[in-house]
């Protein structure tokens, strides 16, 4: 006897498959989009070289017991000077890596000799606490090099962070976890 | 015998080892930089403050004795230009010009003038100078022009010769047009009609000092003999080259006090007044000073907070009246000081 491959389904059987499919749609859509919205609104911490003043707060008010935030070198604008302004203390005995000529405090700042009489200046980042000492002597006598930044390796991206809320320069800015980092490289003068 | 040795041994590697791990961890302690790490339970409550020692005292490099003081500012004007980056004297006619991408001012010593478009598109800024004939030289990044009844343009992006990189002054005397191009590092010389003639002390040429010019800042100045005088600010020093490129000296040292040249490279700008002195502006503590051919102290002519900080240069120019005149571009104002009597 040859079996009824065509089965017939009830008028509330195919109205209550509908429903379930259209309920389906709709929460994979309301997901989709919840996903797309999260991942658009996701935003991070970051100072804007522009505007901070190297005040010193960044050492003292973030969460994190030795701070969020480190100097970053801008190699592309450094003048690779011999008498660097962020490595060396103002009216220093010698040009040379000895302690008592250094500005940083904590010692953050290797000098490496390049070529007569250029040097590269690199930052210790686990020495370095954010006091921005070297970016405010780079900046006001040099070429502006060195700057501040928010390193996303540790930064715990607070929703209310309390650098941000002590900035007197309004210099921390939320900006898209995709890109986010805010360098000076991007608009030097190039030589 | 042989294990009483041994064992003496074990005990003084453990001894300096103990002593080793103890004095690292002292200090680690004292002399680390943990003074300026909030106090575990502290972070974040804003309770902390950094040692005086993590805090750039800037201030303290810009104290200098008011009696060296040796000029008074008798004006200042509004130049109505955004950015200006030129300043001129027509020592013949007393007309000043000031030189920004967008325009051209040229007005008399109280600001009274007209603000006019460019004889010639300058997509950048560079500089700006009187030549000997009374035509005006206008100098973008890489390209010169030189204005009189005609405008002739010469100069393009590069490293060959008559070429450019970052025109940072430009200069004429009665028989040669001088430009500094801090980019290559060198001084580029051309006839008044703008025919590349030689360079001097280039870089990639090895011969002479060779120029150290870490910032995009080199100023030059011909002097009443037609001598070249150069910023060397790399070396925080003026040279000075016959104008066929010898070099003939050298003044100027790195320091804080007041006669000395501070920061990484200065002086950013110079100008030869009608005395032969040289009056050089710095940045980073901006101020303005006065030196004699050899490089002797003679005064300060502006002296720090005069000008806004946010700058990075003060151009600079005399008058017949052996005034000088220094633009201040964040402010954008003229700003002129007469020798106290």
């Amino acid at each position: 006897m040859e079996e009824n491959k065509t089965k017939k389904i009830s008028r509330l059987e195919f109205l209550k498959n509908t429903g379930r499919g259209i309920f389906l749609a709709v929460l994979g859509a309301a997901g989709g989009a919840a996903l797309a919205r999260s991942k658009k609104s996701s935003a991070v911490w970051q100072i804007d070289p522009a505007k901070c003043t190297q005040c010193g707060r960044c050492a003292t008010e973030c969460v994190l017991r030795i701070s969020a935030v480190k100097c970053v070198h801008n190699f592309s604008i450094c003048g690779y000077c011999n008498l660097c302004f962020g490595f060396f203390q103002a009216g220093q005995r010698d040009l040379n890596s000895g302690g008592e000529n250094q500005l940083c405090p904590t010692g953050a700042i290797k000098r490496k000799f390049v070529e007569e009489p250029y040097y590269e200046y690199t930052i210790k980042e686990k020495l370095c606490v954010g006091c921005g000492k070297c970016v405010s002597g780079c900046t006001a006598f040099g070429n502006g090099s060195l700057q501040l930044q928010v390193r996303h390796d540790r930064c715990k991206n607070c929703n209310e962070c309390l650098i941000a809320s002590a900035c007197p320069a309004n210099a921390f800015v939320r900006i898209p976890a995709a890109s986010p980092y805010i360098t000076k490289e991007g608009n030097e003068n190039k030589l | 015998m042989a294990g009483r040795e041994r064992s003496k041994i074990v005990t003084a590697i453990f001894i300096v080892a103990l002593g080793s791990f103890a004095g690292y961890f002292l200090a680690e302690y004292l002399f680390s930089f943990r003074s300026a790490l909030p106090k575990a339970g502290n972070a974040g409550t804003g309770k902390n403050t950094l040692p005086d020692n993590f805090k750039y005292d800037l201030a303290a490099l810009k104290n200098y004795d008011p009696k060296l003081l040796s000029y008074s500012e008798t004006a200042k004007f509004k130049t109505g230009l955004k950015e200006p980056f030129g300043l001129a004297v027509d020592k013949k006619e007393g007309l000043i010009f000031v030189v920004s991408t967008e325009g051209l001012l040229a007005c008399n010593d109280k600001g009274t003038g007209k603000i006019t478009g460019l004889p010639v598109k300058l997509e950048n800024a560079g500089a700006a100078a009187f030549g000997a004939s009374g035509a005006l030289l206008l100098a973008g990044r890489d390209r010169v022009n030189i204005i009189s009844k005609e405008i002739l343009t010469f100069g393009k992006k590069g490293r060959g010769d008559g070429e450019f990189s970052f025109i940072t002054a430009v200069k004429a005397s009665d028989k040669y047009i001088f430009v500094a191009d801090a980019g290559n590092r060198r001084i580029s010389k051309f006839d008044l009609q703008g025919r590349f003639l030689g360079k001097i002390a280039g870089k990639a040429e090895g011969a002479g000092r060779g120029f150290i010019i870490p910032s995009p800042h080199m100023d030059i100045e011909l002097d009443g003999s037609g001598e070249l005088w150069v910023a060397d600010t790399g070396r925080l020093q003026l040279e000075n080259y016959s104008s066929e490129g010898v070099f003939l000296g050298a003044w100027g040292k790195h320091g804080v006090n007041i006669d000395e040249f501070i920061g990484c490279c200065n002086p950013v700008n110079f100008v030869i007044d009608r005395e032969g002195n040289f009056v050089t502006a710095e940045k980073g503590v901006l101020r303005i000073k006065k030196y004699d051919r050899t490089g002797k102290f003679l005064g300060v002519v502006a002296g720090p907070g005069t000008f806004n900080e946010k700058n990075a240069g003060i151009p600079l120019a005399v008058d017949s009246k052996n005034r000088i005149y220094a633009l201040d571009p964040v402010e954008s104002t003229v700003r002129i000081f007469s020798q106290k009597q």
